[in-house]
């Protein structure tokens, strides 16, 4: 029972990175059809100036949260401005360009934040743990859990009961009829952009508290991402929560009874998806 | 008439000869060539990005003040220092870096990789070309170096300083333990010394885990964890701050103890940023800034002058292997012909920041002195201190994953 309680917290907190890193992904994919392979980089990036505002200055948690977010999604949006504006519908050069962006980022990491591993780190009255079934347990995974879930429905709600969540919505379905009808998508692209890569800040920030801060955080972090949009399926919100759930479980587990064919089991699952249902668990419907 | 004629075609035919042979006679009486004046050229691959770039300004360091010693200078050549990258653990750029240096630098002697992919990446093209080559940090890989070949251990091998831990953990009292490694040969060599040790000395390893390399949640293995008297654990870069980090939080703190069976991925500032609750906490290594010899009492502040840091195992790594390199040509006069390079460093014994280091002439690695460490404040900062020294012995063995 133990074991059980314990692995599926394990899962469902690591899944909660896996689903604010991968809802941006999602939804850039969904609406511009950018594939931005740089988004694993920005997740570094909000890691390193979260970790700046809350160590080296020892600022407040929560600020540093926000400021790491806001980074991460000014960086993204330069990034779409200056360069992946001119490839639209390219996705090769997308590709291409996106993993340079990997390199030059991490580089500009180790120029300012240097090579050193940084330890995780967490907001003070998350630190500690509680006591379950006998063991302990980190608070801040807890919270990484409620986190998640608060942005899940604020992210459900701004896709599905706004009008910014409806001409989103509609730009993935018909971009020439929505801007037909007089929207500027191009503005909302912008800012879709910026919400994505700004989710990935704050991914990176409280996935910080369990993985630390690196250089080598945004390539680990990009293969799963990737099979998390897979399962889950592409510019869907409750698909990129479910293909989360999914693959942080089966890593929990999988670690856990087959500690050697952990990550092949997520390739499988990802591979009998491609499969059975290649759009994913979730798709957005039309 | 016919003798005479015989005796005439015999003498044209030795002056002939003697005319042939006169210049070549010549040649080999000339004295022999004036000993070059030229450069010795060091090619030195090291991580300056990835992973383990945070060891770039130790390595750099730890060259240059050994260099810095000598002025620059051995039996009366100039000495000059080329460092290239190899991205950490790229052993494609490893050997693109070692054939730059080789074929397009001419350098004499090469120094590093650092990671076990790296030197897998240059290993073949080091012994096709016959450079001598003086690797930067402890080997996991001994088997390959019992016969010298032209990679040569300047630091020792892995096990020599595990072993020893297993050795030491049960002298404390412990009687069972869970070993946790990366899923590789380096990791094998590393749990398996210590498990080796720990066996000998009368304890019991009761869970060997072993992880992917790279990871850093190490929550899901605790969730599988047997319970022990103590968690011996191996792991490269960032993961191990992650690890200490989750086995506080976690509560096996206070009731499994933690043993680092090396403490190079866990360097001085890591600790600072992990806290206080790491005092107490017991390592292995073959370094520490903190060892108290004139040697290292000299090096320390000379270090720190040059780089604003203390110094950390691989500056010790790459001392060593320039002390090795400046001994070699102490003995060959300056000589860089690989072969003569090579018998002047088989049988050589050199005195390194942490104890001598030393060839036993017939194998490629060397022999090193093991620290047992426990972390305390030295000097305002946590610091490794060292409390039980391992006089280098033997390699104790080669270890499979179970």
């Amino acid at each position: 029972m133990e074991f059980v309680v314990i692995s599926l917290l394990n899962g469902i907190s690591f899944g909660m990175i896996l689903f604010l890193l991968t809802i941006g992904l999602s939804l850039t994919l969904g609406l511009m059809g950018i594939v931005n392979l740089a988004h694993g980089a920005l997740f570094m990036v909000g890691a390193y100036v979260g970790w700046t505002v809350a160590i080296q200055l020892g600022l407040n948690y929560w600020l540093a949260l926000l400021l790491g977010g806001i980074a991460a999604g000014l960086v993204g949006l330069a990034i779409e401005r200056g360069f992946l504006r001119h490839l639209y519908m390219l996705t090769n050069e997308q590709v291409m360009l996106t993993i340079g962006f990997i390199y030059i980022l991490t580089n500009l990491s180790l120029w300012v934040w240097g090579g050193l591993p940084r330890a995780p780190f967490v907001a003070s009255a998350l630190s500690g743990s509680f006591p379950i079934l006998g063991g302990e347990y980190p608070v801040h995974r807890m919270t990484i859990i409620g986190i998640g879930l608060i942005l899940v429905i604020a992210l459900w709600w701004l896709q599905e009961k706004t009008r910014f969540g409806a001409i989103v919505r509609a730009g993935m379905d018909d971009k020439e009829m929505t801007i037909g009808l007089g929207v500027n998508l191009e503005r909302v692209t912008y800012f879709v952009f910026f919400l994505g890569a700004f989710m990935a800040g704050i991914a990176g920030i409280i996935g910080a508290q369990m993985l630390g801060v690196n250089l080598d955080m945004g390539w680990d972090i990009l293969l799963l991402a990737l099979i998390v949009l897979v399962v889950g399926g592409i510019g869907s919100i409750q698909g990129a929560l479910l293909g989360a759930m999914v693959i942080g479980t089966i890593n929990a587990f999988g670690i856990a009874l087959f500690p050697e064919f952990a990550m092949f089991l997520m390739y499988l699952v990802m591979i009998v998806i491609l499969l059975v249902k290649p759009t994913g668990l979730m798709p957005r419907g039309v | 008439m016919k003798k005479k004629g015989l005796l005439a075609l015999a003498g044209s035919v030795c002056l002939i000869l003697a005319l042939a042979v006169l210049p070549f006679m010549a040649a080999c009486a000339k004295p022999a060539a004036a000993p070059t004046t030229e450069p010795i050229k060091i090619g030195a691959i090291v991580p300056m990005t990835g992973g383990l770039s945070h060891y770039w300004p130790h390595t750099k360091g730890g060259i240059e003040v050994a260099l810095d010693e000598v002025g620059w200078k051995v039996a009366g050549r100039a000495i000059k220092v080329i460092y290239e990258d190899d991205a950490s653990f790229d052993e494609v750029m490893a050997l693109q870096k070692a054939r730059k240096l080789v074929e397009v630098d001419k350098v004499d002697v090469l120094m590093g990789p650092i990671a076990s992919s790296s030197y897998l990446g240059t290993e073949t093209y080091i012994d096709v070309k016959g450079i001598p080559t003086l690797a930067i940090g402890y080997r996991g890989e001994l088997k390959e170096w019992e016969k010298p070949g032209w990679n040569f251990a300047s630091n020792g091998g892995l096990a020599q300083i595990t072993y020893q831990a297993g050795i030491w953990a049960y002298e404390q009292g412990f009687r069972t333990a869970v070993t946790m490694g990366p899923d590789y040969e380096t990791g094998y060599q590393g749990c398996g010394g210590f498990a080796d040790g720990f066996t000998k000395a009368g304890g019991k390893v009761v869970q060997q885990l072993w992880s992917p390399v790279g990871t850093t949640d190490y929550a899901p293995y605790f969730a599988t964890m047997q319970k022990a008297d103590c968690m011996a654990m191996f792991q490269y870069g960032a993961g191990v701050t992650s690890f200490v980090k989750q086995w506080h939080e976690f509560g096996y703190w206070d009731k499994q103890p933690l043993i680092i069976l090396i403490n190079d991925s866990l360097l001085g500032p890591s600790l600072a940023e992990l806290g206080d609750f790491t005092i107490g906490l017991h390592a292995a290594t073959n370094y520490t800034w903190t060892i108290d010899n004139p040697l290292n009492n000299k090096f320390v502040p000379a270090f720190e002058a040059k780089t604003g840091m203390k110094p950390e195992p691989p500056a010790w790594w790459a001392n060593t292997a320039t002390k090795i390199f400046l001994a070699i040509m102490e003995k060959t006069k300056g000589d860089t012909t690989p072969e003569v390079m090579r018998n002047a460093l088989l049988g050589l014994k050199v005195d390194s920041l942490s104890g001598p280091v030393t060839f036993d002439g017939a194998k490629g690695y060397s022999m090193v002195n093991g620290f047992m460490t426990e972390v305390q404040k030295v000097e305002g900062q946590l610091a490794y201190k060292v409390i039980k020294t391992y006089p280098a012995t033997v390699n104790p063995g080669y270890y499979t994953k179970p």
